[in-house]
C-alpha cells in the first residue's frame, strides 16, 4: 500500500510538464530530475525503513539469526530487494512518462529509454546506499529514519540543482564531483542529445562504461561496509 | 538479432550459475547428512537432518529421520524402564535399611544384655513385630514386581460385589475401632454382579484403607458402594490432610509418597498396586483431593452383562 | 560423546564498564533439564544470547556438544530450538505462514512438521488469524511451536512460562518434562521464580549479578536444604533403637553404618546425644540443618531471595 503511494510522487511533475507542452525527452528529463534525484533516495530510505525495521521491532531478527542465517546475508538480500524496487520505480516512471507523452506527442527511441531507466534505477540505488545503510544499522524508529531520508534526498537534489545553476561548472570541477549523485547527473546529461544551453557541460560527461565501473566499485565498498556495520549491531 | 544472442547468453549464464549453486547446496547437505549419521552411530539418537520440503533430497532426509526416531523411541523406552528400576533399587535399599537397622539395634541390645527383664521381653516383641513388618513390605514388593512383569495371574470370576465388600469391611471394622477412627459404610442391598478377581478386589480395598490409616491423619473414613450406569463405584474417602495438586498427579506412580522424608511406614507401593490391579480387572482407580480437605479414591468397575 | 551438551568457559560479557555476565562456567548434561535461576537482570538472557551467538562474548568461550560455538554456528545452531525474550514473528502473517518461513529457511525433519508443531501447542493449522491479532498466550504457544518444529536436541528457553495462563503453564511443564524424560532432549531454561525451577529442573545454576553462585543437581540441593539433624555415631543400629524406644521417634533414615538423619527438629539434640553416650555410643558429630530451599537461595543470592 504505502509502496504504491510512493510511486505516485512523479505524477504531479508530469502534470507540470504537460502544461508546459514540452517534447517527450524534455518531459522525461524533468521526471528524472524530480522523480529520481529528488524522490527516489527518499523513497528508498522509506522503503528500507519498512524493510529493515519491522524485523528488529518485532524480534523476528533474533529468531532468524538462530536458524542460523548470517546477518550479512540478510542485509544483502534486503539490499537486492531494494535495488529491484528501485528499478521498478524507474520503469514505472518511464511508463507514466510514455502515457503522458500521448498528450504531448513526439517520437522516442524506446529501447534506449528502457535501458536508461533500468540503469538509472541501479545507479540511484547505489547513490542511496548511504541512507539505506544508515537506516539498517542505526534506524531505531520510522520517524527518525524517514526524516533522515528526506534530508538526504534534499541534499542530493540541491547538489544537482547547483550543478545546473550559475556556478555549476566550478562545482563539477571540485571534489564534490566524485559524489555518486553528481556522477549520475553527469552520466545522465550525456545520455541524451544536449541543447546548446547545456553544451558547456560536455567536458564533464561520463560514459556508460565509466559510470558502471564507478558505481560497481562504489556499491561494492558500501555494501561490504554496510554488511560489517550491520553485523556489529546487537540484537 | 544481437539482442537475442545477448538474451540467450544471459539466460544460459543464469541457469548455469543457479545449477551450480543448487549442486553445491545438495553436496553440502549430503556432507551434513553423513556427519549427522556418524553422530547417530556414536549413540546420539536425537540428531535429525533438516531439509526444506522443496529440496530434491528432502524425502530421503525425512525417511532417515523417521528411521532414527523410531529406533530412538524404542531405545529410550528401554532405557527409561532400566532407569526406573535402578531408582527403585536404590530407594528400596534405603527403605529397607532403616527398619532393618533399627531391628538389629533391638536385637543387639538384647544380645549384649543391655536390657533385662520385662524390658528385654518387650525388645524381643518389638523386634518380632518389626521383622513381620519387613516381611509384609517384601511381600508387597514382590507383588508389585510380579504385577509389573505381567506374571500376575488373576482368577476373574462372576462375583456379587456388594456381599464381597460387606465381608471385607467386616474384617476392617475392629481395626478402625482400635485406632479410634469414626467410619461410615454404605453398601446397597441390591446385587451388583461384576467380573472380578476377589483376591485383587480385596487387595485394592485393603491398600486404600491402609493408605488412609498410615498417611491421611484422618479421623473419619467413608466407604460408599453405589451402582452407576453400567458400572459400580466404590469410594473410599477421608477427612485427612489431603493431597496437593502436584502430588495428586503422581499419587499412583510407584514409590511415590507425598511425605518426602520417606521414613514413614508403608512402602508407597500400595496405591500403585491398587491402581494396576484395578486396570487389570478392566476398571479404573482415580483420586480426588485438595490440600487440607481430605482425599477420595474412586474405584470403578464395569458391571457384568 | 562429550558428557556436556553446553559448557562455557570463563564466559564474560561487558557492556561499557558493567559486567553483565562475569566469568561464567556452566555445565549442562545430556538428557537433563538445567534451570538457570536468577532475578531479573541477573544476566540470564545475556548468557543465553551468547549461547546462541546472538551476542559475542567479551571473553571466554562457549562449547556446544564439545565443539566451540565460534566458527561452527552453521553446524551447531540448527540443532538447537530457542526462545529468547518475547516471541518474534512477522505480525502481518498468520501463525502457519510464519512457521512455514522458518521451515523453509532452516529445514524440517519431516513433511508435516509445521502441522505437528501447531497441533502440539494447540494452535489451529488452518486459521486466518494474523500474528498481530494473537493473544499473549497464543504468541507464546507459537514461539514454543517454533522451538520444537525441527525436533532439536537442545532447547534453550528464556522464561518459557511468561505470559501463559495457569493451565498453559502446567501443560508446558508436563511437555518439557516429557521431552526430557521420553525423548532424551536436553533443556536449558531460565526463570526468576524459584518454585518453577524447583518443579522442573534436574540441575540448577544460580546466577546473581552475572556471577554463577552455585551449580548443583536439584536432588543434592534438596538434600542439602532439608530440615534435619545429622548424627554421626559409632553404631547406627543402636542409635536407631534408642531413638525409637526412648524418644518414640520413627521419623528418621539410616544412611549407612555411621550416619543417621533425624527429621524431627523439635527433639533436643543434647538429650539425644546424652542418651547415645549413656548407652555407650560414640557420637562424633551432631548438627542441625535447618535451612529450607528458599532460605538457601536467599543466602546464596545474599538478598531478600527470589520471589
Amino acid at each position: 500500500m504505502s509502496m504504491g503511494a510512493a510511486f505516485l510522487f512523479p505524477i504531479p511533475i508530469l502534470f507540470l510538464a504537460i502544461r508546459q507542452a514540452q517534447p517527450f525527452y524534455m518531459l522525461f528529463r524533468m521526471v528524472f530530475i524530480f522523480g529520481e534525484i529528488l524522490f527516489l533516495p527518499c523513497v528508498l530510505g522509506i522503503l528500507s525503513s519498512m524493510i529493515f525495521l519491522p524485523e528488529t521491532e518485532n524480534n523476528v531478527l533474533k529468531n532468524l539469526l538462530t536458524i542460523p542465517v548470517s546477518k550479512a546475508k540478510i542485509f544483502l538480500s534486503k539490499c537486492i530487494t531494494l535495488m529491484i524496487l528501485s528499478i521498478i520505480y524507474c520503469l514505472l516512471e518511464l511508463s507514466i512518462s510514455i502515457a503522458a507523452s500521448c498528450f504531448v506527442g513526439g517520437g522516442m527511441p524506446l529501447t534506449s529509454f528502457l535501458c536508461f531507466s533500468i540503469l538509472s534505477g541501479i545507479f540511484m540505488f547505489a547513490a542511496s546506499l548511504p541512507i539505506i545503510i544508515f537506516v539498517a544499522a542505526f534506524g531505531e524508529n520510522f520517524t527518525i529514519s524517514n526524516i533522515v531520508s528526506f534530508i538526504y534526498s534534499v541534499a542530493c537534489f540541491s547538489l544537482v540543482y547547483l550543478c545546473l545553476g550559475q556556478g555549476g561548472e566550478a562545482l563539477l570541477k571540485s571534489r564534490a564531483a566524485v559524489l555518486p549523485v553528481v556522477t549520475v547527473f553527469k552520466w545522465y546529461l550525456g545520455y541524451f542529445p544536449l541543447e546548446s544551453r547545456l553544451e558547456k557541460y560536455l567536458p564533464y560527461l561520463i560514459s556508460n562504461a565509466g559510470i558502471m565501473t564507478y558505481m560497481l566499485s562504489f556499491s561494492l565498498i558500501l555494501l561490504s561496509l554496510g554488511a560489517v556495520i550491520y553485523q556489529k549491531k546487537e540484537v | 538479432m544481437e539482442v537475442l544472442i545477448i538474451l540467450l547468453l544471459g539466460v544460459s549464464t543464469i541457469v548455469t550459475v543457479s545449477a551450480a549453486l543448487i549442486l553445491h547446496r545438495e553436496r553440502r547437505q549430503i556432507k551434513e547428512l553423513s556427519e549427522a549419521l556418524s553422530d547417530v552411530r556414536s549413540g546420539n539418537g536425537n540428531r535429525r537432518v533438516l531439509a526444506d520440503p522443496s529440496q530434491l533430497l528432502a524425502p530421503l532426509f525425512y525417511e532417515i529421520n523417521d528411521i532414527i526416531r523410531s529406533y530412538e523411541d524404542r531405545i529410550s523406552a528401554f532405557q527409561q524402564a532400566e532407569e526406573a528400576n535402578k531408582q527403585l533399587m536404590t530407594s528400596l535399599s534405603h527403605d529397607l535399611r532403616t527398619p532393618l537397622t533399627t531391628l538389629i539395634g533391638y536385637l543387639d541390645a538384647v544380645h549384649k544384655g543391655i536390657v533385662s527383664g520385662a524390658e528385654r521381653e518387650e525388645y524381643i516383641e518389638t523386634s518380632r513385630r518389626k521383622a513381620y513388618e519387613l516381611k509384609d513390605y517384601i511381600d508387597v514388593l514382590f507383588d508389585w514386581f510380579k504385577l509389573n512383569s505381567d506374571e500376575f495371574a488373576m482368577a476373574i470370576q462372576r462375583t456379587e460385589a456388594a456381599e464381597l465388600t460387606r465381608n471385607i469391611m467386616i474384617d476392617w471394622i475392629p481395626l478402625l475401632e482400635d485406632r479410634g477412627m469414626k467410619y461410615s459404610i454404605e453398601i446397597p442391598e441390591q446385587e451388583l454382579i461384576v467380573d472380578l478377581d476377589p483376591e485383587s478386589y480385596m487387595r485394592i480395598i485393603n491398600n486404600l484403607l491402609q493408605n488412609v490409616i498410615t498417611h491421611s491423619q484422618a479421623d473419619t473414613v467413608t466407604v460408599l458402594l453405589e451402582k452407576q450406569e453400567g458400572s459400580m463405584r466404590l469410594s473410599v474417602a477421608d477427612n485427612g490432610v489431603g493431597i496437593g495438586k502436584e502430588d495428586l498427579k503422581q499419587v499412583f506412580s510407584r514409590l511415590y509418597k507425598c511425605d518426602k522424608s520417606r521414613s514413614e511406614k508403608g512402602s508407597g507401593l500400595g496405591l500403585s498396586i491398587a491402581y494396576q490391579l484395578a486396570e487389570k480387572m478392566g476398571g479404573k482407580l482415580a483420586a480426588k483431593s485438595s490440600l487440607g480437605k481430605g482425599a477420595a479414591f474412586l474405584l470403578t468397575l464395569p458391571l457384568a452383562e | 560423546m562429550n558428557e556436556f551438551i553446553i559448557e562455557t568457559r570463563h564466559l564474560t560479557k561487558q557492556y561499557g564498564t558493567q559486567k553483565s555476565v562475569a566469568d561464567l562456567n556452566i555445565h549442562v548434561r545430556k538428557g537433563r533439564i538445567y534451570g538457570l535461576l536468577g532475578r531479573n537482570g541477573a544476566g540470564k538472557t545475556t548468557t543465553m544470547k551468547m549461547l546462541l551467538s546472538l551476542a559475542d562474548p567479551t571473553e571466554g568461550e562457549v562449547f556446544l556438544w564439545g565443539r566451540p560455538l565460534h566458527g561452527n554456528e552453521k553446524k551447531l545452531l540448527p540443532r538447537i530450538g530457542s526462545m529468547i525474550e518475547s516471541p518474534g514473528f512477522y505480525p502481518n502473517l498468520t501463525g502457519t505462514e510464519n512457521l512455514r518461513i522458518f521451515a523453509a529457511l532452516r529445514g524440517v525433519p519431516n513433511t508435516h512438521a509445521v502441522q505437528d508443531a501447531l497441533e502440539l501447542v494447540g494452535l489451529p493449522y488452518k486459521d486466518k488469524k494474523l500474528f498481530s491479532q494473537y493473544s499473549l498466550g497464543m504468541k507464546q504457544r507459537l514461539a514454543i511451536a517454533l522451538v520444537v518444529m525441527h525436533d532439536p536436541e537442545l532447547l534453550i528457553l528464556d522464561e518459557p512460562i511468561n505470559g501463559l495462563d495457569p493451565i498453559g503453564i502446567a501443560e508446558v511443564r508436563a511437555f518439557l518434562r516429557e521431552l526430557c524424560d521420553r525423548k532424551g532432549k536436553t533443556i536449558l531454561l531460565s526463570s526468576h521464580i524459584l518454585s518453577e525451577i524447583a518443579l522442573l529442573s534436574d540441575d540448577i545454576g544460580i546466577i546473581d549479578q552475572g556471577v554463577l553462585l552455585e551449580e548443583e543437581s536439584f536432588s543434592e540441593l534438596e538434600k542439602k536444604s532439608k530440615r534435619h539433624i545429622h548424627f554421626i555415631v559409632s553404631n547406627t543400629a543402636q542409635a536407631a533403637r534408642i531413638l525409637e524406644s526412648r524418644f518414640h521417634e520413627t521419623h528418621f533414615t539410616v544412611q549407612d553404618d555411621h550416619s543417621i538423619l533425624l527429621y524431627n527438629l523439635d527433639l533436643s539434640v543434647g538429650k539425644i546425644v546424652a542418651a547415645y553416650v549413656a548407652d555407650g555410643l560414640e557420637v562424633s558429630e551432631a548438627h542441625t540443618c535447618e535451612e529450607t530451599l528458599e532460605d538457601y537461595f536467599k543466602r546464596v543470592t545474599g538478598g531478600e531471595g527470589i520471589a
